[in-house]
């Protein structure tokens, strides 16, 4: 059973160990914890303090474990483990009811911080509210205002919006009439925060200001950090281009600090910004770097984040089979937060109202309720807009002006062109016919202004298809007609070309192309998306050294790819699989 | 295999102008049944299928599926290289008389 190694005897498998442990009695594996713990602690103190600590708890020795777990949370947490870091303070937690309230406040607040890197928002909050009553007890107001700065953050996340501004100010009460602080510096830039969430570009430079004046004087890296952050993102969602460079400074900032969470927010932040104006290209540098970088770290809230919005950029190139899958994961992924839902919601809820599959209004719906919390144009400007087309669509425009009414106040007040561009052209489709806002973003102002051409185009041009062939619907030529019929059905939104057919139709037109499109003959062999791409590659003659450097494998990767496909073609040369390949449709002859 | 209330969600879906040939049918239903069973068996699970007379070259498809959602139904299609033209929920099944024996794939 046991195993005799260089440095030490082992089970030979866990099976008998687990049986062994078991069928100790509490007594004797309390006893023989304890003596694990004392060699493993004693000199030399060579053994990793997890294990140390796990010992020392199951031994029951508070002391050991006091000593022990909270090095183990800060070590794993210094690798990036910060699951691993939330669990050994938790650990600490349990044997903490006889330390100093300060001391206790602080493994509080530094499970809190773990916790809400890993994305357990609840228990962060849990976490935050303990510690606040360690502070309160204590009158350290200093403390306390920062507990309710970071409780206003958690607030966010859950999408109260109320509460996340109720407790800002709070915080802001008690730091300001103390001494300048780190603290005060954090709840001005949180302030900045939440005013740039509420699409309020004004208020988040009038906070973020005091947050960076302070940072710069006194030199909080971390502060500054976060400032620049929030006043780079209110500017670049607000339709400045200066946001970016603030925002890409604030990345480097944090990544010469070492500062993870915030080199995340950045990514964040640039790539949201920059799919909100249609700047695709910093956004997808963003997304792969962003979702990269933070998934290598076990922060998930980010990763979830960036691939819901990763699925509306998706969405808008027409990838749409993409998106949909992107948009499911999320919505399918236990404990999502709210704020990271309803962009996955909404993308969805417009493929299934553009296809006219399954029931868009369940997640519609859900995401409705979601944005209300939150009060937020960044949120309810999108799922207005998605309810919109979805009654459009249902034919239903009476119920537009509506559905609409408050997000386009919003959109107005804050001079977001692109939000508000959306809106009123859905309105305008609805029938509407309104004083146009100041602010309203290129290819809407164009559709607006009469021109749905030069409106397609635009749109062309930014890479977006469905909202180019959309807006030809509104032009009176009927070419223009057929290019956007044909690129809906194309698209597989069926209902929406059906609207497309029935104008057709009703001018006289002939000859439309009926029905659906020519089948999906894409895969009939199962190869994979992979194989598929290498395979188009080998019948267009290229060598396998070719096919690696164009798709980045390497070659022996390639190699295994194109034996696959040999297999599931059933032939047995390349010549044959490119001529298997074009019969049965998977490539073009 | 249940969405989220513990309902199962029952589809129609209309695939048209899908094969010229009885052959290319029953390939195609092979290739449907293995990927739904091999690879999806907890998303679809196909319960029948009509085969349509489209009136000249070509036949189609009315298919009675069992899945998690519309998205997996397209994704199972795009794996078996079916097409899909409509995806319609199915609330209630009101069965008058027994069909005649379905053809065995």
């Amino acid at each position: 059973m046991l195993r005799v190694h260089r440095d030490g005897i082992a089970f030979r498998h866990e099976i008998e160990r687990v049986a062994i442990e078991e069928t100790l009695l509490p007594d004797r594996r309390h006893e023989l914890h304890g003596r694990a713990l004392r060699v493993l602690a004693g000199p030399p103190r060579r053994a990793d303090v997890a294990r140390v600590a796990h010992h020392a708890e199951a031994a029951g020795d508070i002391r050991a474990v006091l000593e022990f777990a909270p090095a183990a949370a800060e070590r794993a947490a210094d690798f990036g483990a910060h699951g691993e870091s939330a669990a050994q303070f938790a650990r600490a937690l349990r044997f903490a009811d006889g330390l100093p309230g300060k001391e206790r406040a602080h493994l509080l607040e530094r499970r809190a911080y773990e916790c809400y890197l890993i994305h357990a928002i609840d228990e962060a909050i849990a976490a935050r509210r303990l510690a606040l009553v360690e502070h309160r007890s204590r009158r350290d107001r200093l403390r306390e205002g920062d507990t309710r700065r970071w409780l206003s953050r958690l607030a966010w996340f859950f999408g109260d919006g109320t509460g996340a501004e109720a407790e800002a100010r709070a915080a802001i009460r008690l730091l300001e009439p103390l001494p300048s602080s780190p603290e005060l510096a954090m709840a001005y830039s949180n302030m900045a925060q939440l005013r740039m969430l509420a699409g309020d570009v004004a208020g988040t430079r009038e906070w973020g200001a005091r947050a960076i004046e302070l940072a710069e004087r006194l030199g909080y890296t971390d502060v500054l950090v976060h400032a620049l952050n929030n006043v780079g993102s209110a500017e670049l969602s607000g339709g400045s281009i200066d946001g970016a460079a603030k925002l890409e400074r604030s990345l480097q900032l944090a990544a010469d600090a070492g500062l993870e969470e915030h080199v995340a927010r950045a990514h964040t932040n640039l790539a949201v910004g920059a799919i909100e104006t249609r700047e695709y290209a910093l956004a997808d540098r963003h997304l792969a770097a962003g979702i990269e970088y933070s998934a290598e770290r076990d922060l998930d809230s980010w990763v979830v984040y960036m691939k819901g919005w990763r699925a509306r950029a998706d969405l808008e190139h027409g990838r749409w089979d993409e998106a949909a899958a992107a948009a499911s994961a999320v919505i399918e992924r236990p404990r999502v937060p709210n704020a990271s839902m309803i962009g996955p919601l909404v993308v969805l809820g417009r493929i299934r109202a553009r296809r006219g599959d399954g029931d868009p209004w369940e997640l519609l719906d859900r995401a409705l309720v979601l944005a209300e919390a939150t009060g937020e144009l960044q949120r309810l400007g999108p799922v207005a807009s998605a309810r919109a087309e979805a009654h459009w669509l249902t034919c239903r425009p009476d119920l537009v002006g509506a559905e609409t009414e408050r997000a386009l106040a919003l959109a107005t007040r804050n001079a977001d062109a692109w939000a508000a561009g959306e809106l009123v052209a859905w309105r305008h489709r609805a029938g509407i016919r309104e004083e146009l806002p100041t602010a309203v973003a290129g290819p809407y102002r164009l559709e607006l202004a009469g021109e749905p051409e030069a409106a397609a185009r635009l749109w062309a041009e930014l890479g977006c298809p469905y909202d180019a062939a959309l807006v030809r619907l509104e032009s009176d030529c009927e070419e223009e007609l057929r290019l956007g019929h044909d690129e809906l059905q194309r698209l597989g939104a069926r209902v929406t070309a059906a609207h497309a057919a029935r104008l057709l139709r009703e001018r006289g037109a002939r000859d439309l192309r009926q029905g659906p499109r020519a089948p999906t003959r894409a895969n009939p062999a199962g190869l994979t998306g992979r194989q598929l791409e290498v395979l188009g590659l080998l019948a267009e003659g290229l060598r396998n050294s070719q096919i690696a450097d164009r798709l980045v494998l390497s070659p022996k990767t390639v190699d295994h790819h194109v034996s696959a496909v040999l297999r599931k073609l059933d032939v047995g040369t390349r010549t044959e699989a490119a001529a298997e390949a074009g019969r049965l449709g998977i490539v073009e002859r | 295999m249940k969405d989220k209330e513990g309902h199962v969600e029952q589809y129609v879906i209309l695939r048209r102008g899908g094969w010229g040939s009885a052959a290319e049918l029953g390939r195609a239903g092979a290739r449907s049944k293995q990927v739904a069973d091999e690879e999806m068996s907890d998303e679809v699970v196909w319960v029948r299928s009509y085969v349509l007379d489209e009136g000249g070259a070509s036949v189609g498809m009315v298919c009675i599926y069992e899945a998690t959602g519309p998205e997996a139904i397209r994704r199972h299609a795009a794996r078996a290289g079916l097409p899909v033209d409509e995806i319609i929920r199915v609330v209630d099944t009101v069965v008058m008389r027994a069909d005649p024996e379905p053809a065995m794939v």
